[in-house]
């Protein structure tokens, strides 16, 4: 019995610490109406893990959300299996990945040209704030194919900006004296 | 020239749809207290009921409502655990007069300690802020990761201090001559510095500089003599290396840049010893921020004179934060006579204008809106006289946060030909995306403080 309330005070512990960091990274990347079940079921996973885990959780808990959100999108797809059938029948099919409506529209088209890892990398260290090191376990990959993502992507997202022209005009405006 | 990796960063960090420090409100805690409860009445064990587990049940209860009113005072996005102030950082500062603040006052430490109260509220909760004897104020900080560090002594240390500038009045053409004393002749120069090219004014290119260029040029310049438009009293140094040096190596291997830049690289500075200290002191301030290795014999030593600035091409739009140690950044300079401070801004509020495109209102106090006012005549009237031969070239406001030059909106001379008058508060609109006028008006919001702080320990 003393286990167990000495895991559960862990486990409450963990949810402090890091449900409002697991439920940003989740609401960047999906839906909000989805992200409490898709939050819940991280930490669900995260209890079952709780003797395994280690002093630095975060990237691993951002790791299992990216699993369970891609579960999610993938228990949807196939719900809507006609939904999907219909849509590939169109020229561009939607991208898995939509960007925010925060994102210009520059930014947005070189984002969405990006591979899913590749796109991923570059989230991770300019939303979640993870030096590569960490990032890499986030990630699931090596320090070294995460640099070589990362770098990929800084190169392509670069060009695309670079190509593009921002026109911006400010003015000031109020009543006339 | 593709974008440097850090402007692609800032970019994406700029369209950060959930972004860090956000305070969640009733909805989101609720959802917090709702998912912690989800899964402590249906854990993932199976868990054996004993007889006279009704204890267990009220420790688990007592449990639960400290963990969840724990997480309901958390501010978001951090992740790290919350820690009592002992545990993370403790910051000594002292209060030093400015131009705009010539003494420290009680009430201007007040104004101080409540304006820093607010901006580190932005961060989440956790910290303290305290004045500590007549000029100095205690802030405790909670533990967090690197980043956040950043963030708070960014919060504490920048002077954030927020000024507009009639633009075409003050900012210089590579000849040292202002570019308003160039429009009437549509000086080719001139006319690219005030109109911009592809983007608006203010932004890289438009007739910017590097940081070397430009420091040169305001070094040129003759001092001011001290008064109350001046944002700041005394010179500003810099030490420079020269190309391909020994020093630019260092000072790259410190930035963690590939190489050393093909022209003069930044060592040390901008440093703003203030009025009182003396060249050589303020050489050997200097000399403390140079990389290890590096003396200032290794490099030039540039002052720039009281009433010239150099600010970095860095409009809010593009979502550039990019170093001023990076080839990439781009400088003006400017006669430094401030038409308005942050302190004569109220209300500032972003939204949306009548078109629904992204805006940023403010209202002014009783001086600022009088400054205001002649400052948009003085604009207004000048745009007028330098449109000619079918040429319209409207004038600017330049708002600078610190040095950084974020907006250049123009006034349109024939919709306010005698400038505006404020009383109604006004807006800066068009070129602005929804993040930009949030961040705008959270600069204009938390852009002033009465007082220089400088970190004692």
């Amino acid at each position: 019995m003393g286990r167990e309330v000495d895991r559960q005070a862990a486990f409450e512990d963990l949810f402090a610490s890091h449900y409002w960091a697991v439920r940003a990274y989740v609401l960047r990347r999906g839906p909000e109406a989805a992200a409490e079940d898709v939050v819940a079921e991280t930490f669900l996973v995260a209890w079952r893990r709780l003797d395994t885990l280690g002093d630095d959780p975060l990237p691993w808990l951002l790791g299992v959300a990216r699993r369970v959100l891609a579960n999610q999108q993938r228990a949807d797809r196939r719900r809507g299996a006609l939904a999907a059938r219909l849509q590939s029948l169109l020229p561009a099919p939607e991208p898995d990945w939509g960007p925010p409506a925060t994102m210009s529209d520059e930014l947005a088209g070189a984002m969405v040209r990006l591979s899913p890892h590749e796109r991923e990398a570059l989230l991770l260290v300019a939303w979640e704030g993870l030096e590569p090191a960490r990032a890499a376990r986030a990630a699931g990959c090596s320090p070294a194919a995460f640099r070589a993502r990362l770098h990929r992507a800084r190169r392509h997202v670069g060009a695309a900006l670079a190509e593009t022209t921002i026109a911006p005009r400010s003015s000031i405006a109020g009543e006339p004296s | 020239m593709n974008p440097t990796d850090e402007f692609v960063i800032a970019q994406l960090a700029e369209a950060n749809p959930a972004p860090e420090g956000l305070v969640p409100g009733a909805t989101e805690r609720a959802e917090a207290e709702r998912v912690l409860r989800r899964l402590l009445d249906d854990p993932p064990a199976p868990r054996r009921r004993h007889p006279g587990s009704g204890i267990l049940v009220l420790i688990a209860s007592v449990l639960v409502v400290l963990v969840v009113a724990a997480v309901v005072l958390r501010t978001g996005g951090s992740s790290t655990p919350a820690s009592h102030p002992s545990g993370g950082a403790r910051i000594t500062l002292r209060a030093e007069a400015t131009s705009q603040t010539p003494r420290v006052t009680a009430g201007a430490m007040s104004r101080e300690v409540a304006l820093l109260r607010r901006r580190l509220a932005s961060l989440g909760g956790g910290f303290t802020v305290a004045q500590s004897g007549t000029t100095s104020i205690v802030v405790t900080a909670p533990s967090g990761s690197a980043a956040q560090r950043g963030r708070i002594d960014a919060l504490i240390t920048q002077p954030a201090q927020l000024r507009f500038y009639d633009w075409e009045a003050n900012v210089l053409t590579p000849n040292g001559k202002t570019v308003s004393s160039q429009l009437s002749t549509q000086n080719a120069t001139a006319v690219s510095v005030s109109q911009g090219r592809d983007s608006g004014p203010g932004y890289p290119g438009a007739g910017s500089s590097s940081l070397y260029q430009a420091v040169s040029l305001a070094t040129k310049q003759p001092p001011a003599p001290a008064g109350r438009f001046l944002s700041r009293l005394g010179q500003e140094y810099y030490a420079f290396g020269a190309p391909g040096s020994r020093a630019c190596a260092a000072a790259a291997a410190v930035e963690g840049a590939a190489g050393p830049p093909a022209g003069q690289c930044l060592l040390a500075g901008p440093l703003d010893p203030g009025r009182s200290v003396s060249r050589s002191q303020a050489i050997a301030e200097l000399a403390a921020q140079l990389p290890a290795g590096v003396t200032p014999s290794d490099g030039q030593v540039l002052a720039v004179p009281q009433g010239t600035l150099v600010v970095q091409a860095e409009p809010l739009r593009s979502g550039a934060r990019v170093s001023i140690v990076s080839p990439a950044a781009q400088f003006f300079v400017m006669h430094d006579h401030v038409a308005l401070s942050g302190a004569d801004i109220t209300h500032p509020k972003a939204g949306t204008d009548q078109s629904a495109a992204p805006d940023v209102t403010f209202g002014f106090t009783g001086s600022g809106r009088a400054a205001f006012q002649r400052a948009t005549r003085a604009i207004a009237h000048r745009g007028a006289e330098v449109s000619l031969n079918g040429l319209t070239l409207n004038q600017h406001f330049a708002v600078a946060v610190d040095n950084r030059l974020v907006t250049v909106p123009q006034i349109d001379f024939r919709q306010y030909p005698d400038g505006i008058i404020g009383a109604n508060g006004a807006d800066i609109t068009g070129g602005l995306d929804a993040p930009a006028a949030r961040d705008l008006a959270t600069q204009l919001r938390y852009g002033a403080l009465p007082l220089a702080l400088r970190v004692v320990n």
